[in-house]
């Protein structure tokens, strides 16, 4: 029930973000699917392996691919896309916990709540990086294989 | 047809750091504008395209193929994310790509991008706001009296944003400040309100100034090779995170 809840917030920050960013259209229906995907991996991940990392990077993965194939189909860069849907990624609560805890004096906790903001924003920042790459490989890699078919023919 | 676009090389630069210019400040990554620039350039015949961005600079010099040299220097300044624009010049820079236009006609749609794309305006922006603000609430564990208050504070706090806006203030003060009577704001009406407590309104509320996916794509432009690009961004976020920081527990050490 949590994670339900939390998922229809996911979708309406999503949704609050787009308009924030000027986002029109259809697109508007694409990020708030997009922000659904993004929290329900992320939660799927997370309670089967309880490591935010890589709860994180498989979540950005899937985002990020739902990007790339979205942005195919409505005709748009992918970044117009992929910026409201990884918004409930964001990881403002760490922040916060750990800006908190700064304040009372807990160091323990705010090391803790630091590391953890460094892994989930690197997370993001690898899966990107490691569909965009992919994407960019399968492009080059159909490119070759119709080019050669039209040599053959 | 061929030649006569390369004759007028400094207008011509002009017009695509316009373009450039415009995506830039509307948000588009380093890369994007450099490749589309690229593009561009080899679309309309130029020999070679040089272009160097970084997030707030452009530096662009194409050399014409009957052999001549143009440069030009853009200081780009910041202003708020408008994805649309990036897509509409994507969209141009595609048709242009495609069958390159007369001179003027390329300006003059450049113009239309940079003004005449449709906005949400100001009550959006705060109906925006609300609904982020009460979602993020919700979604860090916040009961519906914690959401109904972060949705209220998230007016004044874009209040608070807008009003910088207009008064020039640098962003970096604006967060400051925005985060320091964010947080005043929470403490107080938490204060009389049993039912609620300050955590989960004031991360709903965070979330709006957060440069959490600047920083992302920062990173992601120092792995990709855009170090500069990418180390000024990262340095950017980290100022910002830290304004947002200080105001709060700023905040926070008055009523403490």
């Amino acid at each position: 029930m949590t994670y339900l809840v939390q998922i229809i917030a996911a979708v309406f920050s999503a949704i609050g973000f787009s308009l924030l960013f000027n986002i029109h259209g259809r697109k508007l229906i694409i990020t708030a699917v997009g922000g659904a995907i993004t929290w329900g991996v992320y939660l799927i991940v997370f309670t089967q392996t309880e490591n935010v990392f890589l709860a994180c990077f498989v979540a950005t993965m899937a985002i990020m691919a739902f990007a790339e194939i979205m942005a195919r189909i409505a005709k748009t860069p992918v970044i117009i896309l992929l910026v409201p849907m990884l918004v409930p990624m964001v990881p403002g609560g760490d922040l916060y916990r750990m800006m908190t805890n700064l304040v009372m004096d807990n160091s323990g906790q705010v090391r803790f709540y630091g590391h953890q903001l460094v892994m989930e924003v690197g997370a993001i920042a690898f899966g990107i990086i490691v569909i965009s790459t992919a994407m960019q490989l399968i492009l080059k890699m159909h490119a070759h294989i119709t080019e050669q078919r039209r040599a053959r023919h | 047809m061929s030649n006569n676009y390369n004759t007028d090389g400094d207008r011509m630069i002009d017009c695509f750091l316009n373009l450039g210019e415009l995506m830039l400040r509307a948000g588009a990554e380093v890369n994007r504008v450099e490749d589309t620039i690229r593009r561009i350039g080899h679309a309309y015949e130029f020999e070679r395209v040089e272009i160097f961005t970084i997030n707030n600079m452009i530096s662009l010099t194409v050399i014409s193929n009957d052999g001549r040299v143009y440069t030009q220097t853009r200081r780009v300044s910041v202003a708020a994310v408008d994805l649309e624009k990036v897509a509409r010049a994507n969209e141009l820079s595609r048709q242009i790509c495609a069958h390159p236009v007369p001179l003027e006609e390329f300006k003059a749609r450049i113009a239309d991008i940079a003004e005449n794309t449709r906005h949400y305006g100001k009550r959006m922006r705060y109906i925006a706001s609300v609904v982020s603000a009460t979602a993020f609430t919700v979604f860090f564990g916040g009961n519906w009296v914690e959401a109904l208050i972060s949705g209220a504070v998230s007016i004044i706090l874009v209040t608070c944003m807008l009003f910088s806006d207009r008064l020039k203030i640098r962003p970096i003060i604006a967060i400051l400040v925005s985060a320091f009577v964010m947080t005043m704001c929470v403490q107080g009406v938490t204060h009389f309100v049993e039912a609620a407590t300050m955590d989960s309104i004031i991360m709903g509320n965070i979330m709006l100034l957060i440069p959490g996916l600047a920083l992302t794509t920062s990173i992601r432009d120092v792995i990709t090779g855009d170090t500069v690009a990418g180390l000024m961004g990262i340095c950017d976020a980290l100022l910002k995170a830290f304004a947002i920081a200080v105001g709060c527990v700023s905040a926070m050490l008055i009523f403490k």
